[in-house]
């Protein structure tokens, strides 16, 4: 497992998407959008925003993409004869994508914290790492979910725009709900990435309620999306 | 004599077409097998069945194997030789160390890159080496935990003389070894070199079966050439 671990972190270091979908993209959408709105409310939900967003994106390319290109080259039948099982080599992968994902959110969050001077104790970022963690490989596990009826990477990316796209934007990730429609405030209520949201921002201010709250869905999500991906996991396109 | 895998009327069919039909067959310790047989005669699926990538239609059971764990002391190469994308093959080597349940040294993984002619190529992608040096990686991956059988797909298709050459002389270095293999083959003359037992398929049944100098001897033909087309021509007629 630490073998599978350590190869996919220095794997994942190297690729280019990494650093465009979870740190390029956030630090910029921070820093742009909080110059733009100079508001300190409005610069934090945007901070907050961003990095769950950077949890979720490098969740969803990586894993997604990974698996298509692997399945496809016939890697993972190869996996099917050797005694490693399933569950554990999806849970060593994931463990590695898992440090690279907390990772990146921390850098977002430094850098956000770094340029407009936002003063979180360090109690609220030791605080942040058990929601970062449950969150990314609750991802990590839906999108190895996903991954199972996306056939390519066109697929995929429709898949993003069907499912990723709107757990984004139906939560109050970048802006509030109070004044979205009905509907788009049932959805954030059943919609895990406000959950995520939610747990970020109750560790960063201390909302110890908000915090457990969100602990306690983001592991039924870990557990519900791991069940799924192992389920539904598919060896080869045949 | 102790046998490894035996596996009794094996059938399979894909959209109504039967690609293999009630095909029994059984490997032995210390025999190096070959199956042969034209393009589509049922080789591969044979090979996929036997490795459990494929389900049979029926008689799922049919298929016995030497000992419970046999899938830690089972070498396999797939004729479509996959990698993890992005890693050199070094790193490939390490990985599939460890999807084996093996802990190699980084200078025990040199050895292997050196003993498969692989030593200076070992920074490069897997994916960017030339068709030869991918089969040789493909091999030198089969016998990284010391297995007891190793089965190939078509390990010298596409390749130059010497590359075959190369891969001929490993896989009587296996059995000099004490490792069986079992491996499908278009090459007669290879097949004649290296094998002690030939598995003629067509149309998904066995059609001849034996060692093949007693073959030649029984059918009084000249060489494996001349009774191959023998029967692939009484098979087009019956």
């Amino acid at each position: 497992m630490r073998t599978i671990i350590k190869l996919t972190l220095k794997n994942a270091i190297r690729d280019p998407y990494l650093l465009f979908w979870s740190l390029f993209l956030p630090i910029a959408g921070t820093i742009g959008l909080g110059y733009f709105i100079s508001s300190m409310n409005f610069i934090q939900r945007i901070l907050t925003g961003m990095l769950c967003t950077s949890v979720i994106f490098y969740a969803y390319m990586t894993t997604v993409f990974t698996n298509i290109a692997q399945r496809r080259r016939g890697v993972y039948t190869l996996l099917q004869v050797t005694p490693l099982s399933l569950s554990k080599y999806i849970i060593s992968i994931s463990l590695g994508w898992t440090v690279i994902a907390s990772v990146c959110s921390y850098a977002v969050l430094l850098a956000g914290m770094l340029v407009f001077k936002i003063p979180y104790s360090i109690g609220a970022v030791f605080r942040l790492l058990p929601i970062i963690l449950l969150a990314a490989v609750g991802y990590i596990f839906l999108s190895f979910f996903i991954s199972g009826f996306c056939k390519d990477e066109g697929r995929a990316s429709m898949i993003n725009n069907i499912i990723i796209m709107p757990m984004l934007f139906c939560s109050d990730a970048f802006y509030p709900l109070q004044n979205a429609p009905q509907i788009i405030q049932y959805i954030s209520k059943i919609n895990p990435f406000q959950y995520f949201v939610n747990g970020v921002r109750a560790a960063l201010n201390g909302v110890f309620p908000n915090y457990m709250l969100s602990i306690v869905i983001l592991i039924a999500v870990l557990f519900a999306a791991l069940f799924l991906s192992v389920k539904t996991f598919k060896f080869s396109d045949v | 004599m102790d046998i490894l895998i035996e596996a009794k009327n094996l059938s399979k069919s894909y959209d109504g077409r039967t690609v293999v039909k009630n095909l029994s067959i059984r490997i032995c310790r210390g025999e190096i097998v070959a199956l042969i047989g034209p393009n589509g005669a049922g080789k591969t699926t044979t090979l996929s069945m036997l490795l459990g990538i494929v389900p049979a239609d029926r008689n799922e059971d049919s298929i016995k194997y030497w000992r419970k764990d046999y899938k830690a002391h089972l070498g396999v190469q797939l004729q479509s030789t996959p990698f993890f994308e992005g890693y050199s093959a070094e790193e490939n080597l390490e990985l599939f160390s460890a999807l084996y349940g093996v802990k190699k040294s980084k200078r025990q993984i040199q050895d292997v890159l050196k003993k498969f002619e692989l030593y200076d190529v070992g920074k490069t992608a897997a994916l960017r080496l030339s068709i030869g040096q991918q089969k040789r990686l493909a091999v030198a991956v089969t016998t990284l935990h010391n297995p007891e059988l190793i089965i190939l797909d078509e390990p010298t298709a596409g390749l130059d003389p010497k590359a075959k050459k190369d891969i001929r002389d490993m896989i009587t270095t296996f059995s000099q070894n004490n490792i069986s293999v079992i491996f499908s083959s278009h090459d007669l003359d290879e097949v004649w070199k290296v094998a002690n037992r030939i598995v003629f398929i067509n149309k998904g049944q066995i059609v001849l079966e034996g060692n093949p100098q007693e073959l030649l001897k029984h059918y009084q033909t000249t060489d494996l050439e001349a009774l191959y087309l023998q029967f692939i021509e009484e098979e087009g007629k019956s």
